[in-house]
């Protein structure tokens, strides 16, 4: 073995991983010398399939093969690689023939397959390997070969269990990163349509996708999000919920503010609105940056249906969604300081519905939130077949029980089950999750201080709100930037304007590819000569906006 | 991207204006229109707008002469640095005063509509650490909440306004012309002074994205406050009479009790309408805040905006504990607006814009 070679050879694993868990060594010309590393590498990693082949008949080549059972796609190996090659005669000569490297003859000449590099990297080596891709090591080459044949056990592309619609696209993200880029690139045909790879975790080294429309998205809104991504070393993510929580503004804060989504459709558009999409591997969930409080009140069904009808159900989750966390407070707050504002006749009734009952409305509430709470937990936790049960022995039975013993009043059974209702009504489960740890503020300042309370949990609300930023933009927005963007960002808000009339991008866009329709019949009578095609080009796009003063 | 640059927009400027001349003041505007000018006090406010021009005239002009600066910096300029210290902090006591006056006014109001049991200290309290919780969030998150508080304020008012008109005794305006020049010249002044909140242009035109356009956005939020003060004293007129303003303490809360609703699910609609004023009080009370705290931190050439928040928060709640009573409340409000208020919107102002001319100090905007 030579002296130069023996030099790489790593005595411990923990002598050549750096901090960031990096393989900080080269390959090694003498393929012995990087046969001994990926050995200790892989040691007692009874799941990693290692071997050396001689190829060439005559003359025997020696390459080395890794890779780990069950990720790979055997075929692409064997009958596309290994299978054009092992008989060859004589390697070498054809080597000094064409005065080439090993490597670069094999993966020019002998290999079926595309999707084949090569590296110098050990690091890069095993870190395919550990991806699902094969790794070839060649002797006498400083290079080795990465075939990407990566065919690792999915659960294939299924319906959203979350986001489901009456009306569209049935497909939802799932476990494999590749498949999700892949939804979004078929709907997005355009080559402006970037895909930056990146691997987070210095153990688990997992892949993340960095989406976005490049003429579109703002560039400090990409560097911030790659700042905020390179911000902290962690060892391991398994969901995107990590990312979400490592990239957000507030830490502090219950809103959510990035949006996750299992729906293509809803990461294709917002990358057309100039947002950027940060997809995980292993996670079905899609997050998109920057999002506003307004994002969580759009469902994808919205754009589907008629305007007149998606309007009116936006108008229904704004209204329900307030009534989602203020409703027990008001309740408190009414009942306990402002009976006086009832009508007469209802205000008797809801006496004579408390009559008997021990607790005060305050308890009464807590208890009956707590216990859907519980029920929701519950829920959650046990077993399909039996967690229906669970809704009917908590909601019939215990409910029924608890009125008949006077532990709490038919009303208040009434107000926690509507305001149930009103939390799922809410098309996005993070914003329902931040309500249902609000509606506790309403109802502690109510209890205390009336409808005066009540007001000031919404002044402390929309205080909170109004400083909350999204990767920089305001969370409240458009309702508190309306004249930015020409007050076209409202056309999508508690009203769904017509498709027709939602001529321009929103703010999250740059400033000059903010044209997103127009007519182009109009377009072809004023500027194309007749016989000609009608070419909309983003030239054209920003010469519109040119027109409209931007 | 909007970045975090202390600095608002124009809108937002106007948004700020609006809210914080929206205060406890206009309840009390119909009785004190309809003690000077009788039965047409409703043309005071137009009047007003006069005097309400010389002050934007006066504080912008002056702040105009010093691009990106506040009351602070651009003082020390014009006159002595003793004297700018003695101006700078007048002002800052003359917000806190102001600020804790009008909250106690506010509180006196809740108490009685809302919360007759709770003691009036928690009342105040309460508010003053939500005011806090919004201005430490800065300037711009201040401006995006009155953003949104508009919506919360101006529309239950225009909707109850509605209600309000269609049943409204519109005799109650006639005869025309029955009132005495002079009466309206200091009903005007008076009426005039409900523009107070014009004089925080001191400072914030030097937290404007485009100072150029300070005068504008002065301007316009003037003409429609003077046009809110109107309608308020029109329909208050209108709809509880010209004698019962000026016997009410607060004429706008009893024109909400007498409104009625048809097919209403809710009865005293004036508890719910109280929205409005405490919306609009927690913007009045934050800008003070904001402000004072600004000042602190610029003289003591802190980075922080923030620092002196906390510390605001007890002194605001003893001038606000001050008066005994609702009365006395009543009193000192009402000389503290007569006596002291207009010394920051017309005669302090024009004084150092007279210096800086004469001076030549700063630059003026091309």
């Amino acid at each position: 073995m030579p002296k130069e070679a023996t030099k790489n050879i790593i005595s411990n694993e923990d002598n050549y991983h750096d901090k960031n868990n990096k393989i900080n060594i080269q390959l090694s010309k003498d393929l012995a010398v990087n046969i001994q590393n990926i050995e200790l590498l892989f040691k007692n990693c009874m799941d990693v399939v290692k071997r050396q082949v001689d190829i060439g008949k005559d003359f025997p080549f020696k390459i080395y093969g890794v890779y780990v059972d069950g990720m790979i796609n055997r075929d692409i190996l064997e009958h596309f690689f290994l299978g054009r090659i092992i008989d060859y005669k004589n390697l070498q000569a054809s080597v000094e023939r064409e005065g080439t490297t090993p490597s670069q003859l094999i993966m020019q000449h002998f290999s079926a397959t595309f999707d084949i590099k090569e590296t110098d990297s050990m690091d890069a080596m095993v870190n395919a390997v550990l991806s699902g891709d094969s790794a070839i090591f060649i002797d006498h080459s400083e290079k080795g070969l990465i075939i990407s044949n990566r065919a690792w056990p999915n659960r294939g592309v299924g319906e959203p269990t979350d986001e489901n619609v009456v009306r569209g696209p049935k497909d939802a993200f799932t476990e494999t990163i590749r498949f999700n880029t892949v939804l979004i690139r078929r709907r997005i045909r355009d080559t402006k349509l970037k895909v930056k790879m990146m691997s987070y975790g210095i153990r688990s080294r997992t892949d993340v996708a960095i989406m976005y429309v490049e003429d579109i998205v703002k560039p400090e809104l990409l560097e911030e999000v790659m700042r905020r991504l390179n911000k902290y070393e962690i060892d391991a993510i398994y969901d995107s919920g990590y990312i979400e929580q490592l990239v957000e503004d507030s830490w502090k804060s219950p809103f959510p503010q990035t949006q996750a989504t299992e729906r293509p459709d809803k990461v294709a558009s917002s990358l057309l609105e100039g947002k950027v999409a940060i997809i995980v591997d292993n996670s079905p969930f899609v997050i998109v940056v920057p999002t506003t409080l307004n994002a969580f009140y759009q469902a994808s069904e919205d754009y589907y249906q008629r305007w007149q009808i998606m309007s009116f159900t936006r108008i229904l989750r704004y209204i329900v969604s307030f009534l989602a966390f203020a409703l027990p407070g008001l309740y408190v707050a009414l009942l306990n300081f402002q009976p006086a504002m009832l009508p007469t006749p209802f205000a008797i009734s809801i006496a004579a519905s408390r009559a008997g009952i021990t607790f005060s409305t305050v308890v009464e509430i807590l208890i009956m939130e707590l216990t859907f709470e519980l029920f929701r937990e519950a829920g959650i936790r046990i077993p399909g077949a039996i967690g229906h049960v669970i809704g009917l022995v908590g909601g019939i039975v215990i409910g029924q029980a608890a009125v008949d013993a006077n532990i709490i009043s038919p009303m208040i059974i009434i107000i926690i089950s509507f305001t149930a209702i009103c939390s799922f009504a809410i098309p996005d489960y993070s914003l329902t999750s931040a309500f249902r740890l609000i509606r506790y503020l309403f109802i502690a300042l109510s209890a205390v201080l009336g409808l005066y309370g009540f007001l000031l949990a919404m002044l402390i609300i929309l205080a909170h709100l109004s400083s909350l930023e999204s990767f920089k933009i305001p969370y409240l927005a458009p309702y508190n930037i309306m004249s930015e963007n020409k007050f076209n960002d409202l056309k999508d808000t508690l009203l769904r304007f017509p498709t027709f009339m939602q001529t321009r991008r929103p703010i999250f866009a740059r400033e000059n590819q903010r044209t997103r329709l127009r007519l182009k019949i109009e377009r072809v009578q004023q500027d194309v000569p007749p016989g000609s095609n009608s070419a909309t080009t983003n030239d054209n796009h920003a010469a519109d906006d040119k027109e409209r003063g931007e | 991207m909007f970045s975090h640059n202390g600095k608002i927009s124009v809108s937002q400027v106007k948004i700020l204006l609006i809210l914080q001349m929206f205060n406890t003041g206009i309840l009390l505007l119909p009785k004190t229109a309809a003690h000077i000018v009788g039965r047409e006090g409703y043309v005071l406010p137009i009047i007003a707008l006069v005097f309400g021009v010389a002050y934007v005239y006066g504080i912008v002009g002056l702040t105009e002469h010093f691009k990106g600066e506040t009351l602070v910096e651009f003082t020390p300029k014009i006159v002595p640095k003793g004297i700018a210290f003695i101006i700078i902090w007048a002002f800052a006591i003359k917000l806190i005063i102001t600020a804790g006056l009008e909250l106690r006014m506010f509180a006196e109001m809740i108490s009685r509509v809302m919360l007759p049991k709770t003691p009036l200290a928690v009342i105040l309290l309460s508010m003053l650490l939500v005011s806090a919780y919004l201005v430490k969030s800065g300037i711009e998150a201040t401006a995006r909440m009155a953003e949104v508080l508009i919506y919360f304020i101006f529309i239950p008012l225009i909707i109850v306004i509605l209600f309000i008109v269609f049943k409204a005794d519109y005799k109650q305006l006639m005869p025309f012309f029955q009132v005495q020049p002079l009466a309206i010249g200091k009903g005007a002044f008076l009426i005039s002074l409900s523009f107070m909140p014009i004089e925080f242009m001191l400072m914030l035109t030097g937290l404007m994205e485009k100072p150029e356009k300070a005068k504008r956005a002065t301007l316009v939020a003037l003409v429609i406050m003077s046009v809110i003060e109107v309608i308020v004293i029109l329909v208050t007129f209108v709809g509880i009479g010209v004698e019962e303003s000026k016997r009410q303490l607060w004429p706008v809360i009893t024109l909400m009790q007498s409104a009625q609703f048809l097919g209403a699910f809710v009865e005293n609609q004036e508890i719910l309408m109280m929205t409005c004023w405490v919306f609009s009080i927690f913007m009045y009370v934050s800008s003070g805040i904001y402000f004072v705290s600004l000042i602190g931190s610029r003289v003591c050439q802190f980075k922080r905006e923030n620092v002196f928040v906390l510390p605001i928060i007890p002194l605001l709640f003893f001038v606000a504990m001050l008066p005994r009573n609702l009365a006395q409340v009543y009193l000192y409000y009402m000389n503290f607006q007569y006596y002291m208020g207009v010394w920051f919107l017309l005669p302090i102002p024009l004084i150092l814009l007279i210096i800086t001319r004469i001076k030549k100090v700063g630059g003026k905007y091309e």
